[in-house]
């Protein structure tokens, strides 16, 4: 994990369930949309990312993405017109 | 695994108080100290060691019950940091970073600006970088080897109008004041001046902004300034305001973004509000209807999780908001629930982020009380039943709300969680212990 990349990474939502058999079912899980609310029309993850799941985002994998590099992820949601989807504190 | 536990007496505020003490004979619990840099890894397995800006995939329980909290997906894993000085370069205006316009600079140590005479253009070295929200903010600096009678500091941002203080050299050093801005300067006893600039920026105004050390500016120049003339700076400084109120140095030396001052600077893992947070295995609280949650924490945006004990779906658990539920968002709150849910939430808008605050959750399902206590202070208490049973064998999760959107956005310093009833004594000197991390107050 020495080697990393901030990056904030959109996908859409019919392709999360592709994108979480790539990348693992902990990532794409915090929804987003116009409005900040359901139902979600993309899903975002924003961290660091590992230099094989980079490459593997980069040159494998055939969903749709828009990558951001850093780790402004609310300038990439704003930059697509979106916002994250909350929930009920309890 | 007890790491690095004699670093752990807290002789400045806590009477020789250790927090292990908190859990002699097998008391449940956690103890993470984000000022331990040993206890953390980059990776979920615990093999890279942690690093400034870099990711916290592993931080060790000091309480000696082996409750590891980890983040095994890269991607989600928060980052270790000390940074308070959001300037990309301050000891070296020969670098980029510092932009001239219509004017000279030079100097690594202390920086040189020169005017070039009489123009229709404001000459300045500028720093552009990035401010993370709307707030309150200080840029500070010292002066010395002033050849000329005004300098200026100037803000431009995207959205507001622009913000700047003009101080005159000579007499008092008056200061002129535009777009809000509250300029201050003094003499210092070696002859340097210690010059800031407090303003307010608003929603939007987070990217492309400009901090300029302008040598007069076109508007506000006096005729009677000499149209030519040389300044030096030293100790750049541009961050929240409520982070310069003397608790923290004044002053951080930034060469690179992982290489600056870190000696008195409390260190802290950020969580960005995003998907960032650390979980442990289940912690078993099965054998103690009593739970205290301490947690050192800097919230830049309200909502997200602080500890959420697997609130979510569940019943004997607990959970520490940073932000209010009932009556006010700029808040914070603690719940506990056997069977049935208790609240303290101090209903007052005085916890607005971006701020710094030492909170103390302190529970008890069998006789039910619940409580909250801010800075050392009780703000917020309910007696309201909680029902029945104790607390439960769930995991703890750090930075997010069982993985629900919002998560934490901000900065933690310390936590600790100890299953059992403390006494008053006990409080105080835990709270004082974290405060020391923190710096909150």
């Amino acid at each position: 994990m020495s080697d990393f990349t901030q990056a904030t990474v959109i996908i859409k939502a019919a392709d999360q369930a592709a994108a979480q058999v790539d990348m693992g079912d902990t990532v794409f899980i915090v929804g987003a949309s116009a409005d900040g609310l359901t139902p979600a029309t993309n899903y975002v993850t924003s961290g660091p990312w590992s230099n094989a799941e980079m490459d593997q985002m980069v040159n494998d994998v055939t969903w749709a993405k828009k990558m951001y590099f850093g780790t402004d992820w609310q300038a990439a949601l704003a930059a697509n017109n979106l916002q994250v989807i909350t929930e009920p504190l309890v | 695994m007890r790491r690095g536990l004699s670093r752990h007496n807290n002789r400045s505020g806590g009477n020789y108080f250790n927090p292990l003490s908190l859990f002699a004979g097998g008391v449940q619990g956690v103890w993470y100290d984000d000022s331990l840099t040993s206890s953390m890894y980059q990776d979920s397995a615990g093999t890279i060691p942690a690093a400034l800006e870099s990711p916290v995939g592993k931080q060790l329980d000091l309480s000696g019950n082996n409750n590891h909290r980890t983040q095994a997906t890269s991607a989600n894993r928060p980052t270790l940091s000390a940074r308070y000085n959001l300037l990309t370069k301050t000891e070296d205006f020969s670098d980029a970073a510092w932009i001239v316009t219509a004017c000279t600079k030079s100097g690594t140590t202390v920086g040189t600006v020169v005017a070039l005479g009489p123009t229709s253009t404001r000459r300045n070295i500028t720093e552009l970088f990035t401010i993370p929200s709307a707030g309150t903010w200080k840029v500070s600096f010292l002066l010395t080897n002033i050849s000329q009678r005004y300098v200026q500091i100037y803000f431009g941002g995207v959205v507001a109008v622009a913000f700047a203080c003009t101080f005159d050299l000579t007499g008092a050093g008056a200061v002129s004041n535009i777009g809000g801005a509250i300029g201050a300067i003094s003499l210092n006893l070696n002859g340097t001046y210690s010059c800031s600039m407090v303003f307010t920026t608003v929603a939007g105004e987070a990217t492309n902004v400009v901090i300029a050390f302008v040598d007069t500016s076109n508007a506000v120049r006096a005729a009677s300034s000499t149209s030519t003339g040389s300044f030096s700076i030293s100790k750049p400084d541009f961050r929240a305001s409520n982070q310069s109120t003397g608790l923290i140095p004044t002053y951080q030396y930034v060469d690179t973004s992982s290489v600056y001052d870190t000696a008195g600077f409390p260190q802290y893992i950020k969580y960005n509000g995003s998907n960032t947070y650390l979980v442990t295995a289940a912690v078993n609280f099965s054998s103690t209807a009593q739970i205290v949650v301490f947690s050192g924490i800097r919230k830049l945006a309200n909502y997200g999780g602080i500890v959420d004990a697997s609130y979510s779906g569940n019943l004997n658990t607990f959970l520490l908001l940073a932000s209010g539920i009932a009556t006010e968002l700029n808040s914070y709150s603690f719940l506990s629930k056997g069977t049935v849910l208790a609240l303290a939430e101090p209903p007052v808008a005085i916890y607005t982020p971006p701020i710094t605050n030492v909170l103390t959750g302190l529970g008890n399902i069998s006789a039910p009380s619940v409580t909250l206590r801010i800075n050392g202070a009780q703000v917020s208490s309910s007696t309201a039943t909680q029902g029945t049973g104790n607390f439960s064998n769930l995991p703890l999760y750090f930075g997010s709300r069982q993985l629900v959107a919002p998560f934490l956005n901000g900065q933690e310093f310390q936590t600790i969680i100890v299953g059992k009833l403390l006494t008053t004594a006990e409080i105080t000197a835990t709270e004082t212990y974290v405060n020391s991390k923190t710096k909150a107050y």
